[in-house]
């Protein structure tokens, strides 16, 4: 890019071209007769090199023919004149002119090459120089502060870097440097979107431009690279496709940098939420079975009045119905953290339902149950345990609002095609149903901060009821019939394993 | 009782292990207590209990380690007591030798029928087995391969016969989906717990008075089946 020729005007050069002639041509005048013309010619001959390697290839040229003149004039005889009186000069003069053109071609040729390994060598040790400094970038700031310093520090050119956001919105990163003006900023979303095909070059108020290329990361764009340089410097094609590659390179490091330490990060609290989940669990599960346990003992011991017997016995319940609502509480802070992961199994939906209705023996009238299933459901891919709570909030809820004794009836059907279908659960009771006004929201009191909705009872364990059933993709639905409530579970169907008959398996 | 048996209690939250104490000693057994596995290994040293109930969410370390030490030299029943969410600890401990297994909280009534269901088999199995079982309305014959429904046979296929024989002899026990699988289908269907999922439901369908409601063969919920006599 720079060297004495660029920094010289072209008339300049021709005009030094001919002071160089004239200089010899004054120097060699006093040696006259002392030196042979053999050696007279040598010397223009040397002049003619001085300017080829000093000027270049045009200015050596006009000193080639000029010197030929030269030594015709001053020292062939007849001097002073351009007449020639032995003939044989003429084949003097030819090969001097041939001599001179030939060195000054080889000589300029010579020149072009030295100037381009000096150009290249400059290039290297410069995207060296990013590579190495971008290498030790920990953020996006530090790498465009270190990409601008080298640029201006090799080149004099100012570098911006714009790297993709989140969202995949370009957002120039502040590198301390001053900010792009709005047309940069525009024309780097273009070449953001588009690639390079746009990355014309945009012209400057001075005699600058700004070169924009897209920095491609190996999986996606990662950004875009804006240099503030010369027309000339613009033209170097080869030089900015690989400091855009070694750019794109380091971005996209620091990127997956940034990608580990968020995860980390995010595994730390996961692990710190998980922990303190588990350590209220036991603080509040360890008092509450102490309790439960003592009441149990006291309604069960001898000479008790029956209202003591009573009272220990309502003791003993509503611990155990606090621990429940703990465990329901537990659950929706787990399944909220949204990383909950479903451990899903073969499960026989009356299977599961039947042995959530044991386990509620004592708080439910086994009776009143009315189970209608199908012959032969298919089987469901479920997490088994979180199905339970399900089934057992539904069964605790139909019980609390219905009639005592009345009927709680528990029906299924497979709806379309075991690929694609769903099964639905339905468990009916009898009585005023869900308050109408309230239907759309029964299984909403997590997202509407209806606290007051907990309070005559339906809140934590139908909004459990939703986020378990919704996790495993299916929904729940509360729905008022004829003379009492229903609530729909549909959940959706798997591929059914298959199964070798019993012949096979012996 | 005349030689009152010795249940031994680990269990590190003192007001559990109190109303545990209580309870049993009001039923004749005499009670030692441990709060740690490295305590309880050194008390069965001493002495060999008759049945031992475990906190699996100890302080000083995994109920686990006590299970497996434990089970290296005694076959006396364990009684495992665990929090619904320590469900992979519960299957665990179930399936390196553990009996059985009560989710807090408990009733002490509930404790003692496991306790007695458990020292039952224990008695039954020292007793060299066991052939004929009666339950419900059912009667089981597992040496001449005859089941009866109030003196009708009931027809079950071979495997259906070998999971009910199964259950029976290990009455009292919780069997863990994985313990039935092997013994029943093999080692290489470990995973096939649609298996489990269908001969249940047929057992249920062909034994049980109430199939959807069943009192002898339960399911415990994301651990395995209990058969209760």
């Amino acid at each position: 890019m720079s060297g004495s020729t660029g920094e010289r005007s072209t008339a300049m050069r021709y005009a030094l071209a001919l002071l160089v002639c004239a200089m010899t041509t004054l120097l060699v005048l006093p040696l006259f007769g002392h030196l042979d013309l053999a050696n007279i010619v040598l010397l223009f001959t040397l002049a003619v090199v001085a300017v080829a390697t000093w000027l270049g290839r045009g200015p050596a040229v006009l000193a080639s023919f000029v010197a030929v003149a030269c030594f015709d004039v001053f020292f062939v005889p007849p001097r002073f004149s351009f007449t020639v009186a032995d003939a044989q000069y003429l084949i003097t003069f030819v090969v001097m002119l041939l001599v001179a053109l030939v060195i000054t071609h080889l000589t300029a040729a010579f020149r072009r090459k030295a100037r381009e390994a000096e150009q290249r060598a400059q290039e290297a040790t410069f995207l060296q120089a990013v590579a190495s400094a971008l290498s030790g970038a920990m953020t996006m700031a530090q790498a465009a502060a270190l990409l601008d310093g080298l640029c201006r520090e090799h080149f004099a050119i100012d570098a911006r870097l714009f790297v993709a956001t989140v969202d995949n919105q370009l957002q120039a990163v502040d590198g301390g440097g001053e900010a792009p003006d709005g047309d940069v900023q525009r024309l780097a979303d273009v070449v953001f979107r588009k690639g390079n095909a746009t990355a014309l070059p945009l012209a400057d108020a001075g005699d600058r431009v700004t070169l924009l290329r897209a920095l491609e990361g190996a999986t996606r764009r990662r950004g875009v690279i804006a240099l503030r340089c010369s027309r000339e410097q613009a033209s170097g094609e080869a030089l900015w496709t690989a400091l855009s590659a070694v750019v794109a390179t380091a971005v996209e490091r620091i990127h997956y940098v940034d990608v580990a330490l968020a995860t980390t990060l995010d595994m730390q609290s996961e692990r710190l939420r998980s922990s303190i989940l588990s350590a209220i669990a036991h603080d509040l599960r360890t008092p509450l079975t102490v309790l439960y346990g003592l009441a149990d003992t006291l309604a069960g011991s001898d000479g008790l009045s029956d209202e003591q017997v009573a009272t220990a016995a309502a003791l003993r319940d509503q611990s155990h119905r606090m621990h429940r609502t703990v465990d329901n509480l537990l659950d929706m802070a787990r399944l909220r953290s949204g990383r909950i992961v479903l451990r899903l199994d073969w499960q026989s939906i009356p299977e599961l339902v039947g042995a959530s209705a044991q386990s509620m023996a004592p708080w439910l009238d086994a009776a009143r149950l009315q189970f209608r299933w199908p012959a032969a459901l298919p089987l469901l891919r479920l997490d088994a345990l979180l199905m339970q709570r399900v089934w057992c909030n539904v069964l605790e809820n139909a019980a609390k609002y219905s009639p005592p004794g009345s009927t709680i009836a528990i029906g299924s059907e497979v709806i379309g095609t075991p690929e694609s279908g769903s099964l639905r659960v339905w468990f009916d009771n009898a009585g005023d149903g869900f308050p109408t006004e309230r239907l759309e929201r029964v299984f909403d009191l997590f997202e509407r901060g209806e606290v007051a909705a907990s309070v005559n009872g339906m809140g934590v364990g139908l909004a459990v009821c939703r986020a378990i059933v919704e996790a495993h993709g299916g929904r729940i639905e509360a729905i008022n019939r004829d003379g009492g409530a229903r609530v729909l579970i549909e959940l959706p169907l798997s591929m059914a394993p298959t199964m070798q008959n019993e012949q096979d398996l012996r | 009782m005349t030689d009152a048996l010795t249940v031994l209690v680990i269990e590190d939250e003192p007001a559990i292990r109190r109303f545990v104490r209580d309870a049993l000693r009001r039923e004749g057994f005499r009670v030692t207590e441990a709060d740690g596995v490295a305590s309880a290994l050194a008390r069965v040293a001493d002495a060999l209990p008759a049945l031992v109930i475990l906190d699996l969410g100890l302080v000083d370390g995994d109920g686990l380690a006590f299970v497996e030490a434990f089970r290296i030299w005694a076959d006396v029943p364990i009684l495992v007591l665990s929090a619904r969410q320590d469900e992979q600890d519960k299957v665990a401990a179930l399936d390196r030798g553990a009996d059985d297994f009560l989710g807090k909280p408990f009733s002490v009534a509930e404790l003692l029928a496991r306790l007695r269901a458990l020292l039952r088999r224990a008695t039954r199995s020292r007793e060299h087995g066991q052939a004929v079982f009666q339950f419900g309305d059912i009667s089981v014959d597992l040496a001449r391969r005859e089941v009866l429904r109030d003196g009708e046979p009931v027809k079950l296929t071979p495997l259906e016969f070998r999971l009910l024989a199964l259950l029976l002899t290990n009455a009292g026990r919780v069997m863990t989906h994985r313990q039935l699988l092997v013994e029943v289908w093999g080692a290489a269907h470990i995973d096939d717990s649609h298996y489990l999922r269908i001969y249940i439901g047929h057992l249920r369908q062909k034994l049980e008075r109430d199939p959807a409601l069943p009192t002898h063969l339960l399911t415990e919920v994301g651990v395995g089946y209990r058969f209760v006599l």
